[in-house]
This record gives C-alpha cells, structure tokens and sequence, in this order.
C-alpha cells in the first residue's frame, strides 16, 4: 500500500519537473477526446493555438485508437480499440505532445521510411504530399495523412523513435511540437 | 424527396440537407473516430438526390474543425456533386466558410478548391 503511494508521488512528481499537463494511457475515445479539447481551448489563450494543439491531439489519439497494435476490447462501442499512452507538456515557448503505442514488427520499417520522408519534405511539398494521399483509396479506415496533416499544422519535424519489444511488437514513440508563437510573425 | 437532418454533437458535425431548394449544409465539429459510418447516410442521401438531373445545387461548409479521416470524406462529397455537375446536368456551387483568423480553415478550402473544378467560394466570416 505505501509503496504504491510512493510511485504515485514520484510519478506525480515527475510528470510535474516535465511540464506535463495531460497524460493519459488506455483507449482514447472520441468522448475522452472532446472533453480533452475542451480543457484545452479554455486553457490555451490564442485561438489558433490551442486549434492547432487540439487538431494534433486528435490526430495522435486516432493513430493509436485504430493502429496500436495492442487492443482492449471496448464494450460501449462493441468492437476493439487501441491502447496507448499520451502526453501534453507545457513549455513557455511551445507545446509538446507525444504518443506512444506498440506497432507490428513488420510495420516498422514502413513507418520509419514514412517519418523520414515527410521530414525531407518543405512546407509545399507537404500539401502536395497531402493532397495527392488523399485522393488515393485506402484498405483502412482513416485517410492516412494523419503524420503529413501533424507535420503541417506544427511547421515543425515529426520526432520519433521506434524500439523493438519482443519478437513480436515494437514500441513508437512520436512528438509533435507545437509553437506557442507564430513562426511568421 | 425527404431532408436530410443531423444534429450535431461533441464530434460529429451538424448536416442540413435541403431536399426542395438544393442547400446542403455542414458545420461544426467532424473528428468521429469513424467517419464512414457517419458519412454513409450522406452519401447514399446524395447519390439518391442526384439520381434527378438539372438540380441547382448550393454546397455550403461552415466547418471549425474535422480530422483528416473527415477531411478524406469531404472530398468524396465534392467528387459526387462534381460528377452530377459534369455529367447529369446538375448545376453545383461550393460555399468554404472559414473564420477570419483561421488560417488552416481557409488553407483547406484552398486545397479543395485546387482539387475541385467547380465553383468554389473562400468566404471568410
């Protein structure tokens, strides 16, 4: 019992030093995810802001949602949804946010050609990259552009990291990082 | 032909179809974690609503946010109207709404406009 106290403190505490101010691991429903946005544009001040953090956050949170491969069962939607963990941290100059979820092992190298290509790509070829995907039929159920879409909103690089777990499963870590101030202005 | 009426909620947006004068609307919020579920009864209201040729059509967003999934949907919209104006007479024109200081929004509009060869207004509120 006090040592559960005790990783919960230093759990707290930890979050704390890294300017967390979400975090969240399990099936990010769209309910979860409306009320998420909502705290968000109550706390961020500029509207385009706290726009661009919520557009991210959803992008993320659907990622894991349909592509996590680690699944729970959820019983109000009838069907399995994907379990991962997210993170919001709150620095002076800009936002933070990460998600992390296991993948296939046979995805990841895909994924990683996928993260470094857009990463190569100027603000102009992304909206062709963007436009030119969503045109093209996909086998799954989103649009497939949430990474290029992420990268766009933020004007910033996707920052990943994949890490094998077992024979199975690998772990990817992604952060977007979100100016709090206009890059033009 | 009946009207199309959804009310929108948290995520999903607000749809008014109106069957007699041809103004189609959505607004809001679109970010369902899946759209196609949502937008089926759309298109099978739109495929039906064409199936009558030489209709004047006014497609009108007034969106604050979608998801890409949505965004991918919005675009299937525009492709059927698109067809009925090029090949059953229809006559379609697209209203973008976006807020002033809403930059992605009118970005986007941008991007269909570029994509979409029908009319298309960028009208900032």
């Amino acid at each position: 019992m006090s040592d559960e106290k005790t990783t919960l403190f230093k759990y707290f505490r930890d979050m704390s030093q890294h300017e967390v101010i979400l975090s969240f691991k399990g099936t990010i429903s769209q309910e979860i995810l409306a009320d998420v946005g909502l705290s968000l544009r109550t706390r961020l001040s500029s509207y385009q802001n706290s726009k661009k953090t919520f557009a991210v956050f959803v992008e993320l949170a659907q990622n894991i949602y349909h592509h996590s491969a680690q699944k729970e069962f959820s019983i109000s939607k009838g069907r399995p949804a994907g379990v991962g963990v997210l993170l919001i941290q709150n620095h002076p100059e800009h936002l933070v946010l990460s998600s992390g979820n296991l993948i296939e092992n046979f995805k990841v190298e895909g994924l990683l050609e996928r993260c470094a290509y857009i990463n190569t790509l100027s603000e102009e070829d992304l909206k062709d990259y963007y436009v030119k995907q969503r045109k093209r039929p996909t086998g799954g159920v989103g649009a497939n552009i949430g990474l290029i879409d992420m990268a766009r909103r933020s004007g910033n690089p996707l920052e990943y990291n994949i890490t094998k777990v077992d024979e199975e499963n690998s772990f990817f870590a992604l952060s977007i990082r979100v100016n709090k101030f206009d890059n033009e202005a | 032909m009946q009207n199309l009426l959804i009310e929108a909620y948290d995520y999903v947006p607000y749809v008014d179809f109106q069957a007699d004068t041809g103004e189609l609307t959505i607004g809001g919020e679109s970010y369902h974690e899946y759209t196609l579920e949502f937008f089926e009864p759309i298109f099978e209201w739109l495929k039906e609503y064409t199936q009558e040729p030489n209709r004047t059509i006014t497609l009108n967003f007034r969106m604050s946010y979608f998801n890409t999934s949505s965004s991918r949907r919005f675009l299937e919209i525009m492709n059927i109207l698109q067809a009925y104006h090029f090949n059953n007479g229809g006559s379609v024109v697209i209203n973008w709404y976006y807020e002033k200081n809403d930059l992605d929004m009118l970005e986007s509009g941008e991007e269909y406009a570029e994509d979409i060869q029908l009319e298309f207004n960028l009208i900032p509120y």
